[in-house]
């Protein structure tokens, strides 16, 4: 059995070897152990020895060549053995360094060749470019003052750039900046009370507030127009809505509801229980809860880099005041029976009116509706409130001639439009939450079960 | 002595030498990497020593610990496994030629800070006196550890606390490159135990049953006094200090003149000669054996390498 | 619940745990006849007797490996640095060893060691005496980290420490061995690895160790007249670091300062830092600020050695410093 001896790694670091004397020759006999040649490694030269005896059949690396550790470099085998294949193995290699020497070679060669004598011509040619490279000289001395001049301009002009961009470049504290994005707020706008101009917390929220207050313009002729301070709650919401209508990618979902079974519906929980009245806006209220359970995409909040989903229902229902809108919020929809939300929305509508909602019954609503039902509108589409992904916007029920299986019929229809916020909602869960709303609706029976 | 445990010296000495060659010729071959220290010409200390302990006494190395290991009763396919780092080594590919260890056959590693497990071996030897148990600690260590600060605080708190371990320099007279003489005052090193009120033998650590002779005595010392003991065994690595050396510190005929006194073919002749073996005995240990070790390989070439989630095991323990 | 001091809350923590598990040993300079160089081993000779609470010559590496020794088969040692600086000496076998030994043999070894005695600078101990080396031994994988800031933490955690089956290096202080606290008069522990809101606030997260923690409390009551609400976390353990804690704090307050008693360069608050910046950046409305010991080997004079370390007003300004109010 024919054993090939391949380029041992003799100290940790080496990568390559070089053989600088073999102690065999090709035909001699060699016993396990013996020194087998003399290696050149990165750190010292070290004997190698063979791992198995016989007869050094080929010896494949020559003495003075490097081979990397693990190279193929001799083969040890018994007198006759055929050891072609092994030996086709290492021929490659070894051969491949001699054209590598080769090759430098030649290329010297060509190079002697490449350089003839000048002929007359070229001569001439010759004189012309150094006549040329003299005046190339010459010129940059003269033009060698303004160069400078210039160059120290343009330094001073790149400096002046580099100033500008770096006022361009704004600071601000991680916190502030998440703070101002919530807030759809331009940060570029706001000063910096921080060192180097770091805008920092308290500047972001004193500009939101300062764009509460109004700034005193100038007067001019007081007949042609009349003037109305903005109320607390008018001024509320101009801010709020600019910063939903703005931002957010509106769009928009209508259906038509047939609300006959409805109307029957509420007919009869009036007799059922005649002190809890029941109106229509509660029936919506607990479908549209019953339509965010299977379509908790909606029931969702759009924030930078992440979208939070709801696992409780509160609904805001809008409600007009005189000089504006407000809209309490009906906590835990999902879990509310529709007396319990009837009861509720009836108190909160009266608070709302009085004026004497509390912040918490105000805000936190994961979804609003608004009913302009009792103004004869037949549809209008609403703004989110923010941070919400979605409003409902309730038209009034209208008698409307529908087709319904070939046949005309006078039916009681209301339209409803959803606005969704295009960034957490796609169109066809919108289309498909008001479908699940309109089954509810025409068969209201499920909403009490 | 029963020619049986005669074999068995010679036996062992045959399969550390043929072993270490093995892990030589692997290292060469490029089946694993760093470091790795050969026993070669110094098997007469391990096997001798060795001999004279409990499966329950406690051994502990340094880095040119495989002899130790394999001879405390390790499984030669675990240790090469544990050379070439794979899984299946003792130390689960973790350690390597330096650190190998086998609690079950109670070797406590495969220490590679020269003189670093000193006091850990006199730590053995505390546990073992406050629990009241007999077992003895062997401490191997090369003489270069003789001049590290642990050395002289171990053998201190060995002899003041009186605890049952036996010190053992392997002085194969270099440490790396730099001759005793040249690092050690008072190269007769065994005579530093008396600095520590310690007993000390001297012996030649070429000659398997003169090893095993020094031991039984300070074995039975440590057993039964719970008295330490300082055993220089005098001895010769006829390979570098480690795969790298090109050993440039000593003359090729003081290495001739050493492998004259090989342990293991000297042994073989004394055994040859009072025909307690015969040629053909001889070449069936040594078929044996090279059966043994290419099965060693066999099973370490075939050992997967340690998954990568094993990076963060037996860190803590929960 | 009983009133005693760190040094009365360490020497009971011993003597429990001593007389409730057997392997449990002393090893040390000066703990046996001399009852402790600071007098936490007081009593515990007499009870224990000499096998079991053991005087050692000047040989931090010996008894230091001997305890890893010892440990490898399966006694519990409890060794007492005379001071921590004086574990440099024994580092080889705490790094090497102790802290290595289970990995490298593949899992077949523990080393369920308590390391213990009091880190930091004192009262003018000089250079070689004053060091706070509790971030070298946070670096190295396979060790733990304890540090108690009061009586009841001190008892609880090195009752822990001593039951962990891993080496725990525990850092005591000098100048905190006679603070009284309250302390549980029934059995307990308190785990390893979980950190302690000791104030509640709101505008800053203060992380604070050991005599720093007292500091921290000094500074935070200050903060308090002038409207500033401190919240102050004593990580108890600095590894592993009880971080979520910590991100939680931050989130609350958006705002951090660490004090530690250490060199500035690569210090425990160092890496706690980095870990606030890269988990909860976003809640930061300023750099994490630092307050740590000068960088300089502790000089001996009196002033110097103030100078040389965090002291109430340099927790007081960096505290402003991070609300940006100005000084």
């Amino acid at each position: 059995m024919a054993f090939k001896v391949l380029m041992p790694r003799l100290s940790d670091t080496m990568e390559e070897g070089k053989i600088i004397k073999w102690e065999k020759k090709e035909g001699d006999r060699v016993e396990k152990g013996d020194v087998l040649a003399e290696v050149e490694t990165d750190k010292a030269n070290l004997e190698m020895e063979a791992y198995s005896s016989g007869i050094l059949r080929k010896i494949i690396l020559k003495e003075g060549v490097s081979a990397p550790v693990g190279d193929l470099i001799a083969i040890i085998g018994e007198k006759d053995e055929d050891i072609s294949d092994i030996v086709k193995e290492g021929k490659e290699k070894p051969a491949k360094e001699e054209e590598k020497k080769e090759e430098p070679k030649e290329k010297e060669s060509e190079k002697a060749e490449a350089a003839p004598k000048p002929t007359e011509e070229e001569k001439k040619e010759e004189e012309k470019e150094e006549m040329k490279e003299k005046e190339k000289k010459e010129e940059p001395k003269k033009e060698g003052k303004k160069e400078t001049k210039e160059l120290v301009e343009e330094e001073k002009g790149e400096k002046e750039k580099s100033k500008k961009e770096e006022r361009k470049r704004i600071f601000i504290s991680p916190l502030a900046k998440k703070i101002a994005e919530e807030g759809g707020l331009d940060i570029s706008i706001i000063e910096g009370s921080g060192p180097e101009g770091r805008i920092i917390k308290k500047d972001v929220l004193s500009t939101i507030s300062k764009a509460k207050e109004i700034k005193p313009e100038i007067k001019e002729k007081i007949e042609e127009y009349r003037e109305e301070p903005l109320s607390t709650i008018r001024k509320t919401i101009a801010k709020r809505l600019t910063l939903s209508k703005g931002p957010v990618p509106h769009f928009y979902v209508t259906a038509e509801i047939d609300m006959e079974r409805a109307i029957y519906f509420r007919n009869s929980l009036k007799t059922l229980k005649k002190e809890i009245p029941v109106s229509f806006n509660d029936i919506l209220i607990k479908a549209s809860a019953i339509a965010l359970e299977k379509f908790p995409q909606i029931n969702a909040s759009y924030r930078t880099d992440k979208i939070i989903y709801y696992n409780v229902i509160h609904i805001g229902i809008a409600v007009a005041l005189e000089d504006g809108l407000i809209t309490p919020v009906i906590r835990n929809v999902e879990k509310k029976t529709l007396f319990e939300i009837a009861k509720e929305s009836k108190e909160l509508i009266e608070k709302a009116k009085e004026k004497k909602l509390k912040p918490e019954e105000y805000t936190g609503a994961t979804f609003t509706i608004s009913n302009m039902g009792m103004y004869d509108v037949e549809n209008f589409s609403a703004i989110i409130n923010p941070p919400e992904g979605a409003i409902l916007a309730v038209g009034s029920i209208i008698k409307r001639p529908v087709v319904i299986e070939d046949k005309i019929e006078i039916r009681n229809r209301m339209k409803v439009t959803i606005s969704c916020d295009h960034r957490i909602v796609d169109g066809v869960v919108a289309a498909q939450f008001l479908q699940e709303l309109k089954i509810d609706l025409e068969k209201p029976i499920g909403i009490v079960l | 002595m029963k020619d049986d445990e005669l074999k068995d010296l010679l036996y062992k000495m045959i399969y550390l030498r043929r072993f270490e060659e093995k892990a030589g010729e692997m290292y060469t071959m490029g089946k694993f990497r760093g470091f790795c220290h050969l026993y070669i010409g110094e098997e007469a200390v391990a096997v001798g020593a060795l001999s004279t302990i409990r499966d329950d006494d406690y051994v502990l190395a340094s880095y040119r610990e495989h002899a130790h290991c394999l001879i405390k009763g390790s499984d030669g396919g675990r240790v090469m496994a544990e050379l070439f780092g794979k899984e299946m080594g003792v130390s689960k590919g973790k350690g390597g030629s330096m650190h190998l260890f086998d609690i079950e056959k109670n070797f406590w590693g495969g220490h590679a800070i020269v003189a670093g497990h000193l006091p850990l071996a006199t730590g053995m030897g505390f546990a073992i006196k406050y629990e009241g148990k007999d077992q003895v600690v062997l401490c191997f260590f090369g003489e270069g550890s003789v001049n590290q600060g642990t050395f002289h605080e171990s053998l201190n708190l060995a002899s003041v606390w009186k605890l049952p371990v036996i010190y053992c320099i392997e002085n194969n007279r270099y440490g790396m490159g730099t001759a005793v003489e040249r690092a050690t005052s008072l190269y007769d090193i065994c005579q530093k135990a008396c600095a520590y009120d310690i007993p000390n033998i001297h012996i030649d650590g070429m000659d398997v049953l003169n090893v095993k002779k020094a031991f039984e005595e300070a074995v039975k010392k440590a057993r039964e006094e719970k008295a330490p003991t300082l055993i220089e065994a005098v001895t010769y690595r006829f390979r570098g200090h480690s795969m790298a050396d090109p050993a440039h510190y000593r003359t090729k005929e003081e290495l001739e003149e050493q492998k004259k006194r090989d342990p293991v073919e000297t042994f073989k002749k004394k055994l040859m000669q009072k025909k307690v073996i015969s040629e053909k005995d001889v070449k069936d240990i040594e078929k044996e054996i090279e059966e043994k070790i290419n099965q060693a390989v066999e099973f370490a070439d075939k050992s997967p390498e340690p998954p990568l989630d094993s990076l963060y095991e037996d860190l803590y323990i929960e | 619940m009983a009133i005693i001091t760190f040094r009365e809350a360490i020497n009971q923590a011993l003597k429990e745990e001593m007389q409730r598990d057997e392997k449990v040993f002393l090893m040390g300079e000066e703990v046996g006849f001399y009852h402790g160089a600071y007098k936490v081993s007081q009593g515990l000779l007499e009870e224990f007797g000499e096998k079991r609470v053991i005087d050692t010559p000047i040989t931090e590496a010996g008894f230091t490996g001997v305890g890893i020794g010892a440990a490898m088969l399966g006694l519990r040692p409890v060794i007492e640095m005379m001071t921590f600086n004086f574990s440099i000496l024994a580092l080889d076998q705490i790094v090497n060893n102790a802290a290595k030994l289970r990995y490298m043999s593949g899992g077949q070894i523990k080393i369920p060691m308590v390391i213990r005695g009091p880190s930091g600078a004192a009262h003018q101990l000089a250079a070689q005496h004053s060091q706070a080396l509790e971030a070298w031994y946070a670096h190295v994988p396979g060790l733990k980290v304890v540090i108690p800031s009061t009586p009841k933490d001190a008892k609880g955690l090195l009752k822990s420490a001593i039951r962990d089956d891993n080496p725990v290096i525990f850092m005591e202080s000098e100048l905190m061995y006679g603070l009284k606290g309250e302390v549980p008069e029934e059995e307990y522990t308190i785990p390893i690895g979980k950190g302690d809101i000791k104030r509640e606030g709101k505008d800053v997260t203060i992380i604070a160790y050991s005599k720093m923690f007292h500091l921290a409390m000094q500074a935070a009551a200050e903060l308090e007249k002038e409207g500033i609400n401190a919240e102050i976390i004593d990580p108890m353990t600095i590894k592993p670091l009880d971080k979520d804690m910590i991100f939680e704090s931050i989130k609350k307050t958006n705002r951090c300062v660490i004090v530690q008693e250490g060199w500035r360069f690569c210090g425990v608050a160092s890496e706690i830092s980095s870990l606030i910046y890269e988990e909860v950046l976003d809640y930061l409305d300023a750099p994490v600020s630092r307050v740590t010991g000068e960088e300089v080997p502790m000089p001996f004079a009196k002033n110097l050695e103030e100078a040389a370390l965090p002291n109430k007003e340099k927790i007081i300004k960096a505290v402003k410093s991070v609300m940006y109010i100005d000084q």
